[in-house]
């Protein structure tokens, strides 16, 4: 029998079809219908002006707005070849970070909810909104930041802000072993998640998955590691990855684990580049009619989701000849099949939640 | 991690000099533009050689080329590559010229088949060779290509969209 799940789905952060052939419950084959959020953000990129692309940017990926619009403009920096302030490259730290935990917290949740965990669900979004709290009185926004500047950030860390910063991460660490004990010590999580959707580090790497999906794999590849920006390689951190110990390496299981872990990494990262925050200049103005020189460049980042590059063009002139984002979730279209293959139709949720795949990015 | 990177560059130099057309190592980011003839025996290269190791492929770019009466003269189509055993990166890419097909490179990667396919449907270019058949963005109309310079986006289509 053939089956469509619909359009609109809770465990999915967008809009996204999928089509299952079932033998009772078990499914004997599917693949995923997009295109249902395709804006044709690369096409106006190449109709506005080099500053202007950063909040289309960041509409990318609407969780990790951030990293969309660090990307374009470390890719921009680099083909201009403009020095950023080391004040404003901490500030791009800081905010990555946050915006990491964030996105991690979404994931934790709609996964929670996936299995029927709501409340976990409701708790990560209250978490959440502290972290929105900090980031409107860092800019004046919630959700969408247009933070990132060329040459730096739009404005310095305001009054108190460090304060609240640290208010937030001594809170989130004890809520942290809450969700512990809600998700990764809940006998109903662990038995819908161990050893259900595991996925081998030489598929996911052939398929060109990145990030945590990759890491609870038993990969240890991170951006910030291997090719470090924004002077990620002067701070001390740890790159968790899957293991076997609570159950089979690179299962739904140790996606979420991983997740959750890396969230401790971000505070200790937070902590670190909070009290290091050098004094001096936020942002190396560029001149308003802004015109890279001619040329290409790209720039990876590490997002919440993987390996998230971008490609820029120049002619010389006002508007960019070509921007290309390199998402992390588009690879992720080349798992479903293999994910689905066997398992049963009431854990389609579940597993496709532990691969948290933004279909804004795939759209684009 | 220099090094590594000239290495890997000279050996793909050396290997190739015929069907390089140009070669950049700035910023150890190396980029390569080879002739169409050679661009799948230089990415089947950089797979399988033991000092390349590219076994990851991170996204494919197509860009089109205009001249300055705004006339289309190719696609240029970027494979960014990277390894996952020495952490570096590859940019190697080459240029169509009067037409809009190319070879697929999903029999070396997996991932290629979904990269591929998404620049049929925005640039027009079908990739002999490519397993997937199903639409990942839209259903393009006969001849028009968002991507492409010559498509403009007017205010009804705005209205569709």
């Amino acid at each position: 029998m053939n089956y469509t799940y619909p359009i609109e789905q809770s465990f999915v952060l967008g809009p996204m079809k999928f089509h299952v052939q079932v033998d009772g419950e078990k499914i004997l084959n599917g693949y995923p219908e997009t295109g249902f959020l395709h804006r044709g953000i690369e096409k106006i990129c190449e109709n506005v002006k080099w500053l202007g692309v950063i909040p289309y940017a960041e509409r990318v990926d609407y969780l990790a707005p951030i990293h969309c619009s660090l990307a374009y403009v470390l890719a921009v920096e680099k083909l201009a070849s403009i020095q950023v302030p080391e004040r404003a490259q901490k500030i791009r730290i800081i905010v990555s970070e946050f915006n990491r935990i964030s996105s991690h917290l979404m994931a934790l949740g709609l996964s929670a909810k996936a299995i029927g965990l709501k409340t976990v669900f409701i708790y990560t979004l209250r978490d959440r909104e502290k972290i929105n709290n900090l980031f409107e009185m860092l800019c004046g926004a919630r959700v969408l930041y247009t933070y990132m500047r060329i040459g730096g950030v739009s404005s310095d860390l305001t009054d108190g802000f460090i304060e609240k910063s640290y208010e937030f991460l001594d809170y989130i660490r004890g809520k942290l072993k809450e969700y512990n004990d809600l998700l990764f010590n809940n006998i109903i999580f662990k038995g819908r998640t161990i050893g259900r959707g595991t996925l081998s580090s030489s598929f996911l790497i052939a398929s060109g998955v990145s990030g945590p999906n990759l890491r609870a794999s038993g990969i240890k590849l991170d951006v910030r590691r291997t090719q470090p920006y924004s002077g990620y390689e002067k701070i001390e951190f740890q790159i968790p990855i899957g293991t076997k110990d609570a159950g089979i390496q690179g299962d739904s299981f140790e996606r979420f684990r991983v997740r959750f872990l890396e969230i401790e990494q971000s505070i200790a990262i937070l902590k670190h580049s909070l009290k290091s925050a050098p004094t001096g200049d936020f942002l190396n103005p560029i001149p308003k009619l802004f015109k890279p020189p001619v040329g290409e460049s790209v720039a990876f980042v590490e997002s919440p989701r993987g390996t998230f590059g971008v490609f820029v063009k120049s002619k010389g002139e006002k508007t960019p000849d070509r921007v290309k984002f390199l998402t992390p979730s588009l690879p992720l279209l080349n798992v479903f099949p293999k994910i689905l293959e066997k398992n049963s139709l009431t854990d389609l949720p579940v597993l496709i939640s532990s691969l948290d795949i933004s279909i804004s990015e795939v759209d684009r | 991690m220099e090094n590594k990177v000239s290495e890997f560059f000279e050996k793909i130099k050396s290997t190739f000099q015929e069907g390089i057309i140009h070669s950049s190592s700035a910023q150890a980011y190396p980029v390569f533009e080879l002739s169409e003839s050679t661009i799948k025996q230089c990415l089947s290269f950089c797979y399988h050689d033991s000092s390349c190791c590219f076994d990851f492929l991170e996204g494919i770019t197509t860009e089109e080329e205009v001249d300055e009466k705004g006339n289309s003269s190719g696609f240029f189509i970027h494979y960014h590559l990277f390894s996952t055993l020495f952490s570096h990166r590859i940019n190697i890419k080459f240029l169509i010229k009067n037409e809009t097909k190319a070879k697929s490179v999903s029999s070396i990667w997996l991932a290629a088949g979904i990269f591929e396919k998404e620049i049929t449907e925005l640039f027009g270019i079908s990739f002999e060779g490519n397993p997937i058949d199903r639409e990942i963005l839209f259903k393009p109309k006969k001849d028009q290509f968002p991507l492409r310079k010559s498509f403009i986006v007017k205010a009804e289509d705005e209205m569709v969209l």
